[in-house]
């Protein structure tokens, strides 16, 4: 009997922030082939800011990502201080901690509510989605636009912040302003908890079970954050963060200008459900409460749990940034100076932070002139790519295995798996080795 | 009622001009006011150049792709908008356009590695197509991309800019950090629009909003203070062209500021 394989072609994977396809091709219920294409045409960052002024090259890497710009800022800002040995203050840390959260913010809730929800509720956009239900869509918007908000007050705008410079901030915001933001904080509870309630009564989602080890960032303050200096494998092995390519190791594919992440030769998941998997204990109020009450959404090895973290995370984050304002304008100091960065001597500088769609790792090598002479920037959904292709093809065969043979049925499930893990792909093509 | 049919697309970019449309405070409305027909980030409904009236793309050309699709999407698009400093100027991937090579570049990010698609020197979309109208920024102004989307409503045009960042910041009453401070601020040779957002910050501009056109700057005597601070022409070239880098009048312009000095 001749085979036939049947090839399963997205061209376009909607919904996602960047341009991807997948191509998956079975035989029977053999999946040959499975690839994520990322179409996104390469920017050369680390070749572009070669050789150029090192704060320009700090304005310019968060422009790999819109959705992360706040991210991509301060993992490049860190790198840069750590490179040029500048130790910011207290109030110039917890601000960016604010920023970063304001991303997060936004982030998990434009991906929720208006590229997630639609799969969950069965719609094809946020558009038609907010015809049946516009509280949804309006409760979006409000987190939306609160995460937003925050970061155009400390960043100047929401998409990519200029205010935020190596050795702290242009322009501080004021006690008024501060107190402003707490008082809209405290008053978004409820939003910030509809997109679990949304999530956990339409559940109805592919499988993709599957054993895999999580990599998250530990937090500095034993608590629950995006910032800190070891990162933590699942497999119970922790890391400097200096250290981290001992660990991570990239590998170019010829299907992609992203290229491919393994930790210690094998594919890892990076995420808001990874973070959730290993510091959950660090969560304390009302999202960590919800986290235990859901307990069962939150599975480690099935990747559409992702979006239930991201859920519990949105919660988690709203009340922080209520926490860090406070702690803020007890001790506000409206008129500190920025620390200008004075580069006397060549070094070499890692930060690596939780972005919303899990670690980002930055390395900047500057001469004593203040001129970039290497940078190698690993992106999140970089390293997650191969643990993606590895659920699509487990879930593709379960697909099989039930029956389900309909390349167009079958492409529309895994399309939801693709967007489970929230890909930043325009992102994730800016990978590099540090070179002389 | 008739609804304007609208398209948005990207092509090699941060998608950073797509989510501020996706995000302005008015989308809903206009959202009941044009069809979006194609809307990559927000809908799996979303069809590659369906026939528009007006089309908002973003990004460089940097791929074969990219160009195969905005060929497709000029086809058909009554009005074609460049949106955003990669569309405009070829955005950021631009930086080294014309000092280093492609290849170079590629070879240092992913070595001698076969990868399938063909890479291009990233581009503005107007050295391959025609572009009606210029939306820059990275990110574009709210209220620019409002002004623009009311404007094709009411059958009308929007008006381009040609005056310098400067104005707007003189307007907004902030001291002159380049004058004041030395700080290599873009103010005095960058397009307006953006009301001096960065400056008002405290932050030097860094030009994302491209040159100004015509060389008008130079009729700005700020533009002669680089100079006049110390600043080098290499270090002021290598920050005009973050933004900059296809815009045919910048060795003009250097020449002007530097008198034509190297």
């Amino acid at each position: 009997m001749s085979k036939v394989s049947y090839p399963i072609s997205v061209d376009h994977i909607a919904r996602i922030e960047g341009k991807a396809g997948i191509e998956i091709s079975f035989t029977g219920t053999k999946v040959d082939v499975v690839h994520v294409n990322v179409f996104e045409g390469p920017r050369y960052f680390e070749a572009i800011t070669v050789g150029k002024p090192l704060e320009d090259a700090v304005a310019v890497y968060p422009r790999i990502c819109s959705f992360c710009s706040a991210a991509h800022k301060v993992t490049a800002v860190q790198a840069a201080e750590a490179a040029i040995g500048l130790q910011p203050t207290e109030q110039t840390r917890k601000l960016r901690e604010l920023l970063y959260i304001g991303d997060y913010i936004e982030s998990h809730a434009l991906h929720l509510f208006l590229l997630a929800l639609p799969d969950f509720l069965g719609y094809h956009d946020a558009f038609t989605l907010g015809k049946d239900h516009p509280s949804i869509i309006e409760s979006g918007m409000i987190l939306k636009d609160i995460g937003a908000d925050i970061q155009t007050l400390l960043g100047s705008r929401y998409i990519h912040q200029e205010n935020v410079l190596i050795g702290g901030y242009g322009k501080l915001p004021s006690k008024e302003q501060l107190e402003s933001i707490l008082k809209r904080l405290k008053g978004i509870h409820n939003q910030a908890e509809e997109a679990l309630e949304h999530l956990v009564s339409f559940r109805n989602w592919p499988e993709a079970d599957g054993d895999r080890v999580h990599l998250a960032l530990q937090p500095f303050d034993a608590t629950y954050s995006m910032l800190g200096n070891q990162v933590s494998a699942s497999d119970g092995e922790t890391f400097k963060v200096d250290a981290y390519k001992v660990r991570i190791t990239e590998q170019v594919v010829s299907h992609s200008f992203a290229k491919h992440s393994m930790y210690k030769g094998k594919p890892f998941m990076t995420c808001a459900l990874s973070r959730l998997t290993l510091f959950r204990s660090g969560m304390d109020g009302r999202a960590r409460e919800l986290a235990e009450m859901y307990e069962s959404h939150l599975d480690p090895n099935n990747p559409m749990s992702n979006n239930f973290a991201q859920a519990i995370e949105l919660i988690y984050f709203v009340h922080r940034a209520e926490n860090i304002v406070e702690q803020l304008l007890a001790d506000f100091k409206p008129y500190e100076k920025r620390i200008r960065p004075k580069i006397a001597q060549a070094g070499t500088g890692v930060s690596i932070s939780e972005a919303p769609r899990g670690l980002l790792a930055y390395t900047i090598r500057v001469d004593k002139n203040g001129v970039v002479k290497a940078a190698d920037i690993i992106t999140p959904t970089a390293m997650f790519l191969p643990m993606l292709e590895d659920d699509l093809r487990r879930t593709t065969e379960a697909f099989l295995q039930q029956g389900v043979k309909d390349p167009k049925v079958l492409a529309e499930k895994i399309q939801t798996i693709v967007r489970a893990y929230d890909p930043c792909v325009s992102c994730s093509v800016h990978l590099a080795e540090v070179k002389d | 009622m008739c609804k304007p049919k609208v398209g948005v697309y990207a092509l090699t970019s941060c998608y950073g001009c797509q989510l501020k449309l996706a995000t302005v405070s008015k989308i809903l409305e206009i959202s009941e006011a044009v069809s979006f027909e194609s809307f990559y980030m927000l809908s799996s409904a979303s069809t590659m150049a369906p026939d528009v009236e007006v089309a908002f793309v973003e990004g460089s050309v940097s791929t074969e792709k990219d160009l195969e699709e905005l060929h497709e999407i000029r086809k058909h698009s009554k009005i074609l908008v460049a949106l955003g400093a990669c569309s405009v100027n070829g955005g950021v991937q631009s930086w080294a356009e014309g000092d280093k090579k492609v290849s170079d570049l590629h070879a240092t990010v992913y070595g001698t590695s076969k990868i399938d698609a063909a890479p291009l020197q990233a581009t503005p979309i107007s050295k391959h197509v025609k572009v009606d109208y210029y939306l820059p920024g990275c990110p574009p102004e709210e209220d620019e991309i409002l002004y623009f989307i009311s404007a094709f409503l009411f059958g009308t045009f929007p008006e381009p800019k040609d005056f310098p960042v400067c104005s707007e910041c003189r307007m907004a009453g902030n001291p002159c950090i380049l004058i004041e401070r030395g700080e290599p601020c873009l103010g005095p040779v960058t397009t307006a629009g953006c009301k001096a957002r960065c400056i008002s910050h405290d932050v030097p501009c860094i030009g994302c909003r491209g040159p100004v056109p015509h060389n008008t700057s130079w009729f700005d005597s700020l533009a002669s203070v680089f100079k006049a601070k110390g600043m080098s022409r290499e270090s002021v070239r290598a920050r005009m062209r973050i933004f900059g880098a296809h815009e045919p009048n910048l060795e003009g312009h250097l020449d002007k500021i530097y008198g034509g000095t190297k």
